[in-house]
């Protein structure tokens, strides 16, 4: 087979799971980058020093990992993207912290209560840019031209015959002020300033829905991966959540299926308590992908005949475990998840991640 | 080696009440050391802990969270093999939920002889984040061995502290329950209770 052909049969796979068909074997999608970097050997603070650097080597590891592998999660790593979706700033490896530690959010309150008014009156693209800029010191511009090359780091996936599972990627708008005015702060901002905080985060939204319309239309991926990270319903009363999570977060998902992409929903935390609400969206257009924290069992009970589910091989057993539980966990889910099961880590696998651990995962799809 | 963990929302003072603790601790004569399991903005003042003649050690995770109970579990285990202290500190992150904590250290952890938990309430802030996140700090109380209610100097004579322990009891009746206002002094008998404790009740040994 060509790798032509290897990737064809690869997106037809994803696609007949997402469509809540029987596909001919179970894909398996990694969720990786700092892993990368250990298994190739490349120090942190190399892999991190450009978007083109952590693709390179992103590339190389999937392919060590062999040809049973469907693909990857996306095209280059995460760390230096924080601050574009949380608003906070990100300390780097060589340049905050050591060589070979790994990225960190450094979270602190840097957006005032006064910004939500500028957020109101002068629009979030021209505050947001400035922000970012002036506030936490981001290579703004510099980024914005290495994501330009977004379709270059897609092909060298592509050409090898790996796919790239969700090229785009999204947050929910809550997550801006999560990061941008720290969870405390904005949870007290919830709790006294209610009405200004929606009406500057529909502010966001607007905008970020426009721009998420023209990146799908741009890519054409087969999926979207939206994060509403912070947002998990443990951390929100009911009432709360549904005014500030569960809007955005289901307004952007029906964008995404709108533009023809399926939204993979980056489900952090525990979100059992709100199960039911998933049932809104479009059936056989979502991912939920958990990442252990709500049960994937509960998961498939609720919505297992609403849309396919990511996960969720803990970064517990795949750095603490041993080959033979790796195995076992992923046949079992393999089995009783059947045909919605897209195999991969929950959440992405930390960079103490065992080569043979992750070897073994992905053999539990592939045989051993 | 005993492990005291201590969890409770961002910013409840869990810093400020471990920097006590420590002084404890280090008075004692016990080994003792401190992982600080943690995003946020204020951290241990290791140079004071140092002088002290403790070791601080940060475990810091990149996803948000998903890598922390791991990282956290193999410093446990370095600790224990570079150290063998008698007593390790450890400062969750606020997110946290203790169970997922102890569940990893139980199945992974090395030299452990107990675990003892204890939850920093912000009593001044009670009301607001019952109100807006009951889930996460109901559980997190569920959890405790003892609850620290702290900042009970924000409350003041006509407030609520009543209200907010009655509250406690009612989502934890096991717990031990203290208020207490960790950013002054703190007496010893209470540490001296929570080592006993945390010890499973035998007698503090002279270590
Ligand atoms: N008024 C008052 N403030 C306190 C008390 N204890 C702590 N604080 C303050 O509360 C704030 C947070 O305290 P920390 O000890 O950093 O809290 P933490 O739980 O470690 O915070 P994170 O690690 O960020 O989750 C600091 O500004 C402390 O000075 C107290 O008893 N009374
Ligand atoms: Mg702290």
């Amino acid at each position: 087979m060509t790798n032509a052909e290897l990737l064809a049969e690869k997106k037809a796979r994803l696609a007949k799971v997402i469509a809540l068909e029987k596909p001919d074997r179970t894909p398996v999608i990694l969720m990786e980058d700092s892993f990368c970097a250990v298994h190739m050997g490349v120090k942190l603070s190399d892999f991190c020093s450009s978007l083109k650097r952590e693709n390179e080597v992103m590339v190389s590891s999937v392919k060590a990992m062999g040809p049973g592998v469907d693909g990857i999660t996306a095209p280059y790593g995460a760390g230096n993207l924080f601050p574009l979706i949380f608003a906070t700033k990100v300390k780097l490896p060589g340049k905050e912290l050591p060589d070979n530690t790994l990225w960190q959010l450094d979270e602190r309150e840097i957006m005032t209560v006064d910004d939500y008014d500028t957020i109101i009156d002068k629009g979030w693209g021209a505050f947001q840019r400035q922000y970012l800029i002036e506030k936490i010191n981001y290579p703004f511009d510099s980024m914005m031209e290495q994501l330009g090359h977004g379709q270059e780091f897609i092909n060298n996936f592509e050409e090898a015959g790996y796919l790239v599972y969700s090229p785009v990627v999204a947050a929910t708008v809550n997550e801006q002020f999560g990061g941008g005015r720290s969870l405390p702060k904005f949870m007290r901002d919830l709790f006294k300033i209610p009405d200004k905080v929606e009406a500057a985060l529909d502010v966001i939204q607007a905008e970020t829905v426009a721009v998420l319309r023209q990146q799908i239309r741009a890519f054409k991926p087969q999926v979207v991966f939206l994060s509403p990270a912070r947002g998990a319903s443990a951390f929100f009363s009911p009432k709360l959540w549904e005014r500030f999570v569960w809007k955005y977060l289901k307004a952007t998902a029906e964008v995404i299926i709108e533009e023809g992409a399926a939204a993979d929903l980056h489900i952090d935390g525990d979100w059992t308590r709100d199960l039911e609400y998933f049932k809104e969206l479009p059936k056989g257009k979502c991912i939920f992908e958990t990442d252990g924290t709500t049960d994937i069992y509960k998961i498939k009970e609720v919505l297992g005949d609403h849309m396919a589910i990511k996960g969720d091989v803990s970064p517990v057993l795949t750095s603490l475990g041993t080959p033979d539980e790796v195995y076992a966990y992923a046949s079992k889910i393999v089995r009783d998840i059947g045909p919605n099961l897209i195999l991969s880590s929950g959440c992405s696998l930390p960079p103490n991640a065992k080569v043979e651990n992750v070897k073994a995962m992905i053999s539990a799809v592939t045989g051993r | 080696m005993y492990i005291i963990l201590i969890a409770g929302f961002l910013g409840s003072g869990k810093t400020t009440f471990i920097r006590q603790l420590a002084q404890y601790l280090v008075n004692q004569h016990g080994k003792a050391v401190i992982i600080e399991n943690e995003a946020g903005e204020v951290g241990i003042d290791d140079q004071f802990l140092a002088r002290e003649g403790f070791q601080v050690k940060e475990v810091m995770g990149g996803c948000i969270c998903c890598s922390l109970t791991a990282d956290l579990t193999l410093a446990v285990n370095s600790i224990e093999a570079e150290f063998h202290p008698d007593w390790l500190v450890i400062e969750t992150t606020g997110l946290a939920k203790p169970a997922k904590v102890i569940g990893t250290l139980t199945s992974y952890g090395q030299g452990i002889d107990r675990i003892y938990t204890v939850i920093i309430v912000d009593a001044g802030r009670w009301p607001e984040l019952m109100e807006i996140m009951p889930q996460l700090i109901s559980a997190q109380v569920s959890e405790a061995d003892l609850v620290v209610v702290n900042k009970i100097d924000e409350i003041g004579p006509d407030g609520d502290l009543a209200r907010v322990l009655a509250e406690i009891g009612e989502i934890n009746g096991r717990a031990q329950v203290i208020p207490l206002a960790a950013a002054m002094q703190i007496e010893e008998t209470i540490f001296r209770g929570l080592c006993l404790n945390a010890r499973g009740g035998s007698e503090d040994s002279p270590a």
